[in-house]
Formats: C-alpha cells, sequence, structure tokens
C-alpha cells in the first residue's frame, strides 16, 4: 500500500523538504537539517506536520465510561477544555499506546483521543471493543494538525488568533480562529520546550501552516522531533514503550489511576508495580563520539543486562545520549534501580563496536 | 546532485580520485545528503593496510550510522584530521576539504572495479 499524503503535502513539497515513508504515511524528515530544526525549537519557534497522528472522538451517552474502561488515566476529572495523557493497556498491562485525551465540554457524551500514527488502527479497534452506548469515528483524514513549538511559539502564534493564549495553560485548549480558519489548539507539545498543537479541518491545513510559516515559525521534519523528544526523554511507541512493557517499567504509573479495577490492564498493572518492575528505563551519555542506537547491548561489568530502545546525538548535551532498558533482578523500585545505577560506567556492544557510556538521570534536557 | 566526471565511484556511495599510486577517498553528495548532519568520522591513523571491500571507518551523523569501505588494497598515507574538529565538512563539502583519506594501492588493477560517474548516477 503506498503511503498516505497528509493535507500539508503540497507545502512540504514547495519548501523542498525530504520525505520519508513513516507509519504509512509520507511526511517530511527534513526541510534543513535535524540540527537546524533543533536549534530552531530550542531557541525560537518550530513547526512540525503531525496530521498523521490518529485523531478521534466518541460520541454518546456512554462516552466517557467507554474512554475510563478502556484508558488508563482519569477522564472523568477533565474539565471543559482541558487534555491529559493516558495509556491503552492489553489486559496483561502491557502498554498497547500511548495518547491524549481532550474534553471538548466537560461532559461525559462527547470526548477526543490523539494516538500514535503507528497504532491507529489497531487502537480504534480496541477502543470500539472496549465502547459501551457510544460511538468513536476516525476523523484522522478530515483533518490536519501541526505542532508550533519553541519558546517564541506563543508570540509567533498570538497576532494569529482570537484565542487568548496567554490564559491558556499547559494541558488546555480551546477553539476558535487561527489564520481565519476555524482550529482547536492546545498548549501540549513533544520536545520539551512550550509550544501548541493545533488542528483544523483538512482542507485549511495549507492556509494554516503558510500562515505560520509566514509569521516566523520554521519548518521542521521527523528527525528532529525525534532528537527533541530523546532529549526530553519523552517515550516513543515501538522504542521506549510497547506491549511487552508495562508503566512501571518505565515510570508511567503516573498515568495509571487509583481505580485500578475501572480500566483494563489496570489490575495487572497494580500487581505488578507492588512486585516492582523486572526491567527499568534509564538514560545513558555516550563516553565516545560513537552513538549506541536502539538495539545496541548493554554490559555492565561484563554482563548483559539490556538493550537501547532510542540513541543519537544531542545538540543539547554534545555528545551521544540513549535511553535503555536494563534489567532490575532484584525487583527494586524503579527510582531505586535507577539510583543506584547512575554514574555507572557500561559498554553498548552494536555490532563490532564497543561504546562506553555512562548511566545518568533523565531527562537529559530540561527547560529553564 | 552532481557527481564530478574526473572521479571514479564506488556502490557504496564513495568517491575515489587517482594521483599516479595514491586515491583519495571520500563519500559522495548523495551519502552525504542520506546521511543528513554528520556529527563524527572514525577513521583508521595514517600507516594501517586495508584490503578492498573492508571496513575502515564508520560515519555517525545524527540520525543513522555508516561504514567506510575501502574502495582499493593499500597502505593508508593519510588521513583528513581536520575531520576530528569539523566532521560536517564531509557533508558540506563532500568532494573538497571532506575528503577522508589517501590511500597509496597495493594493486592498481584495483581500479578497473570502479564505477564511473555516469554509471554511478544511473544506479542511483
Amino acid at each position: 500500500m503506498d503511503a498516505k499524503r497528509t493535507p500539508l503535502y503540497d507545502c512540504h513539497v514547495e519548501e523542498g523538504a525530504k520525505l520519508v515513508d513513516f507509519a504509512g504515511w509520507q511526511l517530511p524528515v527534513q526541510f534543513s537539517s535535524i540540527l537546524v530544526e533543533h536549534e530552531a525549537v530550542r531557541q525560537r519557534g518550530g513547526l512540525f506536520d503531525v496530521s498523521h497522528m490518529g485523531r478521534f472522538r466518541v460520541k454518546g451517552p456512554g462516552a466517557l465510561v467507554s474512554v475510563l474502561r478502556a484508558v488508563s488515566s482519569d477522564a472523568a476529572s477533565l474539565e471543559a477544555g482541558r487534555c491529559l495523557y493516558g495509556l491503552l493497556l492489553t489486559e496483561e498491562a502491557g502498554i498497547a499506546d500511548d495518547l491524549f485525551i481532550y474534553s471538548p465540554g466537560g461532559a461525559p457524551d462527547e470526548l477526543q483521543l490523539v494516538v500514535n500514527a503507528g497504532n491507529a488502527a489497531k487502537d480504534l479497534a480496541l477502543l470500539m471493543e472496549r465502547a459501551t452506548d457510544a460511538e468513536w469515528t476516525d476523523e484522522t483524514d478530515d483533518t490536519a494538525m501541526v505542532a508550533l513549538q519553541g519558546p517564541a511559539a506563543q508570540a509567533l502564534l498570538a497576532p494569529l488568533t482570537n484565542l487568548d493564549l496567554g490564559a491558556m495553560r499547559l494541558h488546555r485548549f480551546a477553539s476558535g480562529l487561527v489564520a481565519g480558519v476555524e482550529a482547536m489548539v492546545s498548549r501540549t507539545g513533544y520536545t520539551g520546550e512550550d509550544g501548541f498543537e493545533i488542528i483544523t479541518a483538512a482542507g485549511d491545513g495549507a492556509t494554516l501552516w503558510r500562515a505560520l510559516r509566514s509569521a516566523g515559525a520554521e519548518p521542521c521534519g521527523l528527525g528532529s522531533r525525534d532528537v527533541l523528544r530523546l532529549e526530553a526523554a519523552y517515550p516513543l511507541w515501538g522504542h521506549e514503550i510497547d506491549e511487552d512493557t508495562r508503566p512501571a517499567d518505565v515510570g508511567l504509573s503516573f498515568a495509571c489511576r487509583a481505580d485500578v479495577g475501572g480500566y483494563i490492564g489496570g489490575t495487572a498493572h497494580q500487581a505488578y508495580l507492588d512486585a516492582r518492575p523486572r526491567k527499568a528505563l534509564v538514560g545513558l551519555v555516550m563516553n565516545s563520539k560513537r552513538i549506541a542506537r536502539q538495539g545496541a547491548e548493554i554490559r555492565l561489568a561484563g554482563d548483559r543486562v539490556g538493550a537501547v530502545t532510542s540513541g543519537t546525538y544531542s545538540p543539547h548535551c554534545g555528545t551521544g545520549i540513549a535511553m535503555a532498558h536494563v534489567a532490575n533482578p532484584e525487583r527494586k523500585s524503579l527510582k531505586d534501580r535507577r539510583a543506584e545505577l547512575i554514574g555507572a560506567e557500561c559498554v553498548c556492544v552494536q555490532g563490532p563496536t564497543e561504546i562506553p557510556a555512562t548511566f545518568v538521570p533523565l531527562p537529559f534536557y530540561r527547560r529553564s | 546532485m552532481a557527481y564530478p566526471s574526473e572521479l571514479k565511484y564506488t556502490e557504496e556511495h564513495e568517491w575515489v580520485k587517482v594521483d599516479g599510486d595514491t586515491v583519495t577517498v571520500g563519500i559522495t553528495s548523495y551519502a552525504a545528503e542520506e546521511l543528513g548532519d554528520i556529527v563524527f568520522v572514525d577513521m583508521p591513523g595514517a600507516g594501517a593496510t586495508v584490503a578492498k571491500g573492508d571496513t575502515f571507518g564508520t560515519i555517525e551523523s545524527v540520525k543513522t550510522v555508516a561504514d567506510l569501505f575501502a574502495p582499493v588494497s593499500g597502505e593508508i598515507v593519510a588521513v583528513n584530521e581536520a575531520l576530528e574538529d569539523t566532521p560536517e565538512t564531509v557533508g558540506e563539502d563532500p568532494y573538497g576539504a571532506g575528503w577522508i583519506i589517501k590511500i597509496k594501492m597495493s594493486d592498481p588493477a584495483d581500479l578497473d572495479a570502479l564505477l564511473s560517474s555516469e554509471d554511478y548516477a544511473a544506479k542511483l
């Protein structure tokens, strides 16, 4: 099957972006260079096409109850205009996906979800299977979504919208006009910077993109997005999280509400958390100029203890960084397992290459 | 993208410039473009011997890592030490200041297997 085009495809071609197939979509991997785009987001304002992400809406008298049953976080606490991170778990508490829940009216009869592109079809099937008195619709193809990220994001967006961005705190959203088109703007992102994500009708996507570009937002691709999220230590499905990884392994127990009997995978999550995790997500910085990538084996005092889940060059650290899963044979808490490793040196074995590295606290970057 | 006609090429996206019994080796503009931002070039020291097809070094970019393969057999007589501090030169000027190593050939017949600029471009 040919990769799908987002509503912004023509904009990317006009800008001379280098396109790649990602999760079934043709998306820009870079416009200028990963390093330049990374700097744009850390210093100014970068603009990403994230239209590939799955956008679903659930309506009906059972909408909230269905989401509460399907997703780990407390959607019942959502007031109108607020959004919340959550996990879709398997019965065994494996992470089927991570996502955001949006409550447009604060009412129990309508919610929106944004999920990972690569899992969208699987997620929708799971959500439908777990639904009662509620109808799910997939709005992905009818809408476009962009992320405007960086310290200048609010200053760039404010002149284009009638929304009061200054009053919009983290994980809040509102609908209004942006560049003359109707849009839903949320203060969310995946880069470690301040910023917004904006959803509009597919047909209005190009207008929105071009207006933000004219306002000074710099176009950014998936390459810099990966470096930015890794510096901020945000997990990526298929790397740090997957169905063989549970929330307690990776520090995502915060997204699992206390009423564990109320959502699928909750009871298994609690039992696993109580017994303490079998593995731990940790951070590494490279001690050579080589960079350990996903799959590199980690050896500590000669023993194989785990594997790298993501690795890249970090402009912020000026060296290679990685996140990794390491075994936790003594079943310590994630906090304690991490604490005992911090400062220890290990070797990342990648094919014939051995890359020395040191365990460090996460994240690698936190905005000041 | 340009592939200078005075150079010879390998299927591994390297270029070879012949000067008597010594060749200069670098990566093509295609390879540089595919790798993106280059952050490290790992090279052996001068004096090492290499056999045609052997991995002699690696290039790390933000995105990925690529091996460098010896296009001919011989002794490495020079490495571009400037790349230690400015590895990005490989991407910015792949056919000039971004050269990587010079090899003194042990068998000039190795050159026969290399591609012309046209043949290389046709394989992309």
